[in-house]
């Protein structure tokens, strides 16, 4: 008995250092349990380890599934497990006879849930709320990234597309945001190790960024689990407070060989597109005018007809069909080009989708090994596509009875060409929106001639305002030039890998250690030909990215069950976390060849400029956790983490601690509710939890650059290319008190299933404060600083989530399964510490910030004046007047969001749809503020005529009954006229007033709706050793139903940031249908 | 023992949670936290270049009939319609771009001894703040920039230039020591030349007189002022690479083409030979400088010789201003006499090609004939109409007045001469307003202050708001 003394010495040691508890003694009583094993089929399962519960006692079962052990004690328990099975515990009790029936992981997937640290635990165990997306649903989505395909699935959980380009990175909003300035995005836990799922380098203006995530084949994922809560994530420290996102891959089923291929093609349309109008020709005051940047010209209904009138005397251009272009003398031509310039750059975009795994294993080992590729071209005709490729390799193998290694790798290449938007003036709806109806966009590059017989410049860039190429600028570019002419390129090289051992030296004592590497390459390139927009004789840029994370964690589990109904667990882990990124690149112009090579040679030194930027931080921690079930009725889980990183300030505490604690109760297994047989399964669970976010990297000293100088909305003088170049203080202050970020949360909730859990209901409520946030503070300028990062905010969310599911009907052929969720979010900026307001993003004119006592991301800009009963100020002409400062003036955050999703198979033939909605919120509209100023807005195409006299906004009168171009409005002293004078004055974009510009956010869309047919037989396995064949049809994104026009309320300017409702000439977009056939041999 | 070293193990991993595995690597390797003096001069010269040729220039222009904004933003500014976010952006040149750095070049130049590197450093100071409080009134001096003061308040607009004087007094003996380190390869305007410094001071000096409107003392320093062409304060720009590029050419060429022009404008109608009334008269010939600044369709002269050229440099003070402040000074204190022979030196130098850029003063363009005491009197050239009652000194003033607005066509000194003068209604610039009836008298305090700083004035001043010196 010298070996249970230790084990009851050491299980002391367990007991009083954490515990703080007794000991239990366990009786005897030596006898023979025997059985037999099966599956859910009645298949008996051979090769299946049984091991007595706390000892390393075992056997494993014959070939016909029988076994035979010797057990010590009634209270004793055997484990039951074996690969790709979920693992079975059950008491000996009295019996002799032990016969157990085990399901396979697939099926028991539903009642297990993935802590942060990626150990699997019974959902009904935990205290806190979560959700696990099987894998099958992320693949049925139809949605090329994994994120997209979260969206909808869970409540608490909002996914925003930014764009509909290719690979455009979305927002990821867990429990609201709780951080202000330190990104959004979940830490990403891939098989136990964390990997980089955010996107570098989003900004208003440019192209979008891809999301580091959507580098996964969602083809590869068994699972997604949800973390949404502090206390959840709590073992992750400052990398968890936007919640954890645990992905895990697919593994091989035990004694199986399984291959399977799958191809998906998907035709994919704009889904949301602008009204423009085609009644007013290019122009300024009712005059047609080639050179005019609006459409304010004359009224083409009233031009002569038949064909224009050219100079053929003097300056031509050549175009690229052979078109010979003059200019025009007269305007005769009634010819409109919308749906023809619109037709030339936008159309049907799709992608085809291949992917085919290998699975299998035996007793011991499995494997899992997939080749995937997805090339998709978007929905812009040219330029826009993104090509994703990889392989993944998993393999695990128990090699003795101590000791499991497990290693899973994937590689993946990314190629991507973007289209530019947003605020810039190379932007692609910038170009395309505000080209006048009469203008034809054809023929965008072609040979100037500025004399009849002159020299032919090659390469020029016509646009509309620039018609025959005779000017060197386009002013915008012609949306031709930017999908046939321009690159923005992406080339990404990704390799992750995380390995674990598991070390399990007796039945109660476990060592796990994981290491993953997370690497990758991001090469950037942008290149801008001569004559484009925003660079006149070229530019091209390249950047070199590279990112290596590599994680270490060591963790030691101990479990014991003390007395039958007291059940403990014990973990402790150490967990190391370096970081490495490294940039390099340059940006050149002025090319020497106009058409000479994308390489830096083709410039003067002078006309380069350089990055260099690297980057290191190293975490470190130790956590611990321990457990407690008692009678199976309650858990409690404790976890603490003490952590300390180099990000953080040399005069503030150097090492910071984040507990946690979780509670759960199974209320109906109180004896009362035997009778209650209504209630299958009721439990309450309560929470609390602290996560962090750390601060950024190197922002402890204030720093001496090189600095340029940029020039408001002009240009930019660079120190460096006067005298011997310069440093100088930087504008941002360091901070040696950087600490990090905390959040603070609390939970509660219920749990409940019903009719023998056909209906289940899931409730929380849960409410944080983030403290100390990390902010980029603005501080006047007179300071001496333009920025200083610090601890300054304070944040609070409440929320109420709600899951419901309700397998409606279920037999043999049938199956219908209805799943609801909502979730309510209200956010506060609780304190700035004086900072005044953040700015997250948006545009010049609107802005999302942060402000003090509104919610995180609220619209801001300059509002009209007004009374103190808030009626509009107007002048003496009856028009409104505009403050000079800014305030805020509308909330983007919804009032509610809601997932409805339905299922129904009815024998090989699968119905499933998912239907989502965002109540309430307000967007800014910026691009329709720019197409009234410009004048090819649908709202001012028409005409107007008072019953009175209307004044316009230059005080000029229209007497009653004369028609001009625009509407009339009443501000509050009668009807005025909205003409040319308002919209390119105060009431358009450039008036700076964005309050009238804000929608409704409100949406509902349809986000899939997918339709399979399994056919399986054996005739077909004997033919074409075709196990079986899966033919689905989807929809992504049929149909959108908002307030707004033109648009999806959901895009964003600010990208993936933080900032939120604005849009600003954001890529439209898309609508998909999709075909996938999937065999299985 | 095994299992209980396991455990011990696990223990220390847990306690120990390693500050020293992280500490000592938070250091960017790719900045330094410190620079000397001379390696901050010529970022500090750049700096108040950009405030004195970029936007504030610009918007100043809009202002002061130079320049018409016609197409966005600057559409919106042509019709004063600006918020006080619009100036985040220049009150930051003023602040974080360039006074901050000055004081701590002053600070390490005093550290090492370099007295006339710290007399540079004065003069740009006194440029920078000079600019600043003539556009926007009171503005933080004494406790800007100083970790002291988070909500740095607002000093008088007349104790900001008394300060400014003494700062110039300073600079000039400073700029004399004989105690200094070479500079001349970081001193982009001068090469560490003093003797062009010292007139720069004075110039300013004399500058900021008129200001607030002491035209004696204006008078007395600008006869130290500079007194040559190849003295002037320029700004240099260069064709090497973009950021070395005239600020004009920049915005009106590369980044907001057709956003700004000068078609129509106040000023141009005044120097166009083609247009009627133009200031052409029997002994003055315009279209020199009209072609020099301007284009025939009425743009922004961005060729190579042109006054927005690529790589044309930019006055930040020159001897044509300092001819005119002799002139108006000398006008206002010592009559019209002395007055007359200090506008006919000012046309002198223009008859010789003045600032202008000898590709346009071909024969027959340029044409700067002095001026006699008849042509200002009632029914002289100047003074026109026969039955005029225009005393011939408001005359010869409003003929002086007219010379300097066109010539500082796209600096601020002409926005600050037309608020100057103002009230002077018989020898002012008759400008009219872009849209309703009064012109604006200063810029608005920027929002980031407005919001940040509890020192600043609640609510802010608007755009018609008259700053103190010009009461």
């Amino acid at each position: 008995m010298r070996k249970k003394d230790n084990l009851r010495q050491i299980s002391l040691i367990f007991a009083l250092l954490f515990l703080g508890q007794g000991f239990f003694a366990q009786s005897t009583d030596v006898k023979t349990v025997t059985g037999v094993v099966r599956d859910q089929n009645n298949e008996v399962l051979p090769g299946i380890n049984i091991l007595i519960e706390g000892t390393s006692t075992g056997t494993v079962t014959n070939l016909d599934g029988t076994y035979s052990i010797v057990v010590s004690s009634t209270s004793a328990y055997l484990i039951f497990s074996a690969v790709g099975m979920e693992t079975v515990r059950e008491q000996v009790g009295n019996r002799t006879k032990l016969d157990i029936v085990m399901k396979d992981e697939a099926t028991a997937l539903d009642a297990v849930v993935v802590t942060a640290l990626v150990f699997e635990a019974n959902r009904d165990e935990i205290g806190y709320a979560t959700t696990r997306i099987k894998g099958e649903n992320i693949a049925v989505s139809g949605e090329v990234g994994l994120v997209d395909a979260l969206a909808g699935k869970a409540s608490g959980v909002r996914i925003s597309r930014t764009s509909g380009d290719p690979g455009a990175a979305s927002q990821i909003l867990i429990r609201g945001q709780s951080t202000i300035t330190r990104g959004l995005d979940p830490l990403i836990i891939l098989d136990g190790v964390p990997i980089s799922g955010d996107s570098r380098g989003e900004t208003n203006g440019g192209t979008t960024q891809q999301s580091r995530l959507n580098d996964i084949s969602p083809d590869d994922i068994a699972s997604v689990q949800v973390l949404k809560g502090a206390s959840a994530a709590a073992l992750w420290g400052t990398r968890a407070a936007n919640g954890v996102i645990v992905i895990t891959t697919k593994k091989g089923k035990a004694n199986s060989l399984d291959i399977s291929f799958k191809s998906t093609i998907s035709m994919d349309e704009v889904s949301a597109f602008y009204d423009l109008q085609s009644n007013y020709g290019q122009g300024t005051n009712g005059v047609w005018s080639p050179t005019a940047l609006r459409s304010w010209g004359d009224k083409i209904a009233n031009r002569a007809g038949g064909s224009d009138i050219f100079n053929t005397t003097g300056a031509s251009f050549i175009g690229n069909t052979g078109q010979v272009i003059y200019p025009v003398l007269t305007k005769n031509a009634k010819e409109t080009y919308l749906q023809k310039n619109y037709d030339g750059v936008l159309g049907l975009g799709h992608y085809l989708d291949n992917s085919i795994s290998i699975s299998g294993g035996d007793a011991a080992s499995n494997f899992f090994i997939s080749l995937n590729d997805l090339n998709q071209k978007g929905v812009v005709q040219n330029g826009s596509n993104y090509r994703r490729s990889g392989f993944r390799v998993n393999a695990g193998r128990q090699l003795n009875k101590w000791l499991n290694i497990s290693n899973k790798a994937s590689y993946s290449l990314i190629n991507s060409d973007r289209i530019t938007q947003g605020v810039n003036n190379a932007g692609f709806l910038i170009g395309l929106l505000r080209t006048p109806s009469d203008f034809n966009n054809e023929n965008f590059v072609g040979g100037y001639a500025a004399t009849q017989g002159g020299t032919l410049i090659p390469n020029r860039h016509r646009s509309y305002r620039n018609h025959i190429g005779a000017g060197t600028n386009p002013g915008f570019n012609n949306p031709l030039w930017i999908t046939n002419e321009l690159e923005n390129t992406s080339y990404v090289n990704r390799f992750i890998n995380a390995t674990e051992a598991k070390i399990r030296p007796n039945s109660w004592f476990t060592l796990t250690t994981r290491a993953g590497i997370d690497y990758f390459t991001d090469r950037q390139s942008t290149y801008f030909p001569y004559y484009s927009a925003n660079a006149i004789s070229g530019l091209y840029s390249r950047d070199e990215y590279s990112q290596m994370q590599f994680n270490l964690d060591v963790i030691g589990q101990a479990e014991k069950q003390f007395t039958p109904d007291l059940h403990v667990n014990l973990l402790m882990g150490f967990n190391y976390n370096s970081l490495n990124t490294a940039s390099i690149g340059a940006s050149s112009q002025n090319f020497i060849l106009p058409d000479g090579p994308k390489d830096f040679d083709n410039a003067t030194p002078t006309n380069i400029t350089t990055n260099d930027s690297r980057l290191k931080r190293i975490t470190n921690a130790g956590y611990s956790s321990v457990g407690f079930s008692f009678k199976d009725q309650l858990f409690i889980n404790a976890t603490g983490r003490l952590e300390a990183a180099s990000s953080f300030g040399e005069l503030s505490d150097n090492t910071f601690f984040y507990p946690s604690m979780d509670m759960a109760w199974q209320f109906s297994q109180l004896s009362g509710f035997e009778n209650f047989k209504a209630l299958s399964f009721g439990k309450l669970r309560a929470s609390l939890g602290v996560v962090g976010v750390q601060p950024l990297s190197y922002r402890t000293r204030t720093d001496f650059v090189t600095r340029t100088f940029s020039d408001g909305l002009g240009g930019a003088l660079d120190p460096s290319l006067f005298g011997s170049g310069s440093y100088l203080q930087s504008v941002n202050g360091g901070n040696p008190y950087l600490r990090p970020e905390r959040k603070e949360e609390m939970e509660f909730g219920v749990d409940l299933r019903f009719l023998n859990d056909k209906i289940s209901l899931s409730a929380t409520y849960y409410r944080n404060n983030t403290e100390d946030a990390l902010i980029n503070i603005p501080q006047a300028s007179s300071t001496g600083f333009d920025f200083l990062y610090a601890n300054a905010g304070n944040i609070q969310n409440r929320g109420v989530e709600l899951d419901f599911a309700y397998n409606i009907f279920k037999n043999k052929d049938w199956n219908i399964d209805w799943n609801f969720n909502w979730t309510l979010n209200r956010n506060k900026v609780t304190n700035l510490n004086g900072a005044g307001s953040i700015n997250l993003g948006g545009s010049a004119g609107i802005s999302s910030r942060a402000v003090e006592g509104y919610p995180l991301g609220i619209l801001y800009s300059t509002p009209f004046l007004k009374d103190e009963s808030g009626k509009l100020k107007l002048n003496s002409n009856g028009f409104p007047i505009a403050d000079i400062v800014a305030a805020p003036i509308g909330d983007p955050n919804p009032e509610w969001r809601a997932g409805m999703g339905l299922n129904i198979r009815y024998k090989n033939l699968t119905l499933s749809a998912l239907l989502e909605h965002s109540e309430g919120g307000v967007v800014a509209n910026g691009t329709e503020a720019v197409l009234l100023d410009y004048g090819t807005s649908a709202t001012v195409g028409n005409e107007s005529s008072g019953t009175t006299d209307l004044k316009n906004y230059a005080g000029k009168v229209i007497p009653a009954g004369t028609p001009f171009r625009g509407n009339i409005k009443d501000f509050g002293a009668g009807p005025v006229a909205l003409d040319e004078s308002w919209y390119v004055g105060l009431g358009g974009f450039f008036g700076n007033v964005g309050e009238q510009f804000l929608d409704d956010a409100t949406w509902t869309r349809f986000r899939e709706l997918n339709l399979s047919y399994k056919t399986s037989s054996a005739k077909l396995k004997k033919l074409l050793g075709i196990g079986s064949i899966i033919f689905e049809l989807s929809g992504r994104n049929l149909f959108l139903s908002s307030k707004v026009n033109g648009y999806d309320p959901d895009s964003n300017n600010a990208g993936a940031g933080s900032g939120r409702g604005v849009s600003y000439f954001v890529n439209p977009p898309t609508r998909s249908y999709l075909f996938t056939l999937k065999l299985n041999f | 023992m095994k299992k209980y070293s396991l455990i011990i193990l696990v223990l220390i991993l847990f306690t120990g949670s390693c500050k020293n595995l992280v500490d000592g690597i938070n250091i960017d390797p790719g900045s330094p936290s410190d620079a000397p003096a001379i390696a901050m001069l010529t970022g500090v010269l750049v700096s108040n270049m950009v405030l004195q040729e970029g936007e504030v220039a610009r918007i100043a222009s809009l202002w002061s009939g130079y320049f018409r904004g016609v197409q966005q933003q600057y559409q919106s500014y042509q019709q004063y319609i600006v918020t006080a976010r619009i100036f985040d952006d220049n009150w930051q040149r003023v602040y974080t771009s360039a006074y901050k750095n000055i004081k701590l070049l002053k600070d390490k130049s005093r550290a090492v001894n370099n007295i006339r590197l710290l007399g540079v450093a004065q003069v740009i100071e006194a440029n920078v703040m000079g600019t600043a409080s003539a556009l926007w009134g009171d503005i933080p001096y004494n406790e800007a920039a100083d970790n002291k003061f988070p909500h740095p308040s607002y000093d008088s607009q007349s104790s900001n230039y008394a300060k400014i004087q003494s700062l110039l007094d300073s600079a000039i003996i400073n700029l004399n020591s004989t105690a200094f380190e070479s500079f001349t390869a970081q001193d982009i305007h001068f090469a560490g030349n003093t003797v062009k410094w010292i007139q720069t001071a004075y110039t300013l000096k004399a500058r900021y007189f008129m200001h607030t409107r002491e035209y004696s003392k204006a008078l007395s320093a600008a006869s130290l002022g500079i007194n040559s062409a190849a003295n002037n304060w320029m700004a240099p720009h260069a064709t090497s690479g973009r950021g070395a590029y005239n600020l004009y050419y920049q915005f009106v060429v590369q980044d907001r083409p057709g956003w700004m022009d000068a078609n129509g404008s106040f000023a141009a109608n005044l120097l166009n030979p083609a247009k009627t009334p133009n200031r052409g008269n029997a002994k003055t010939i315009e279209r020199a400088r009209y072609n020099f600044l301007f284009t025939s369709a009425g743009a922004l002269n961005t060729t190579v010789n042109g006054f927005f050229g690529q790589a044309s440099s930019f006055p930040l003070a020159g001897y044509a201003e300092n001819l005119l402040i002799l002139a108006e000074a000398e006008s206002r204190v010592n009559g019209f006499d002395k007055g007359l022979v200090r506008l006919n030196a000012f046309r002198a130098f223009m008859a010789g090609g003045g600032y202008i850029s000898s590709t346009y003063t071909t024969t027959g363009n340029i044409k700067y004939d002095p001026y006699v005491l008849a042509d200002f009197t009632a029914g002289g050239m100047e003074n026109l109409p026969a039955t005029s009652t225009l005393s011939k000194e408001s005359s010869l003033l409003r003929e002086i007045m007219e010379e300097r607005y066109l010539t500082f066509i796209g600096q601020i000194e002409g926005f600050n001469d037309l608020r100057r003068v103002f009230k002077e209604t018989d020898v002012r610039v008759a400008v009219t307003p872009n849209t309703g009836t009064e012109l604006p008298q200063r810029f608005l305090y920027p929002q980031i202050e407005v919001d940040l700083n509890k020192s600043t004035p609640n609510p802010i001043p608007s755009l018609f708001s008259v700053t103190t010196v010009n009461k």
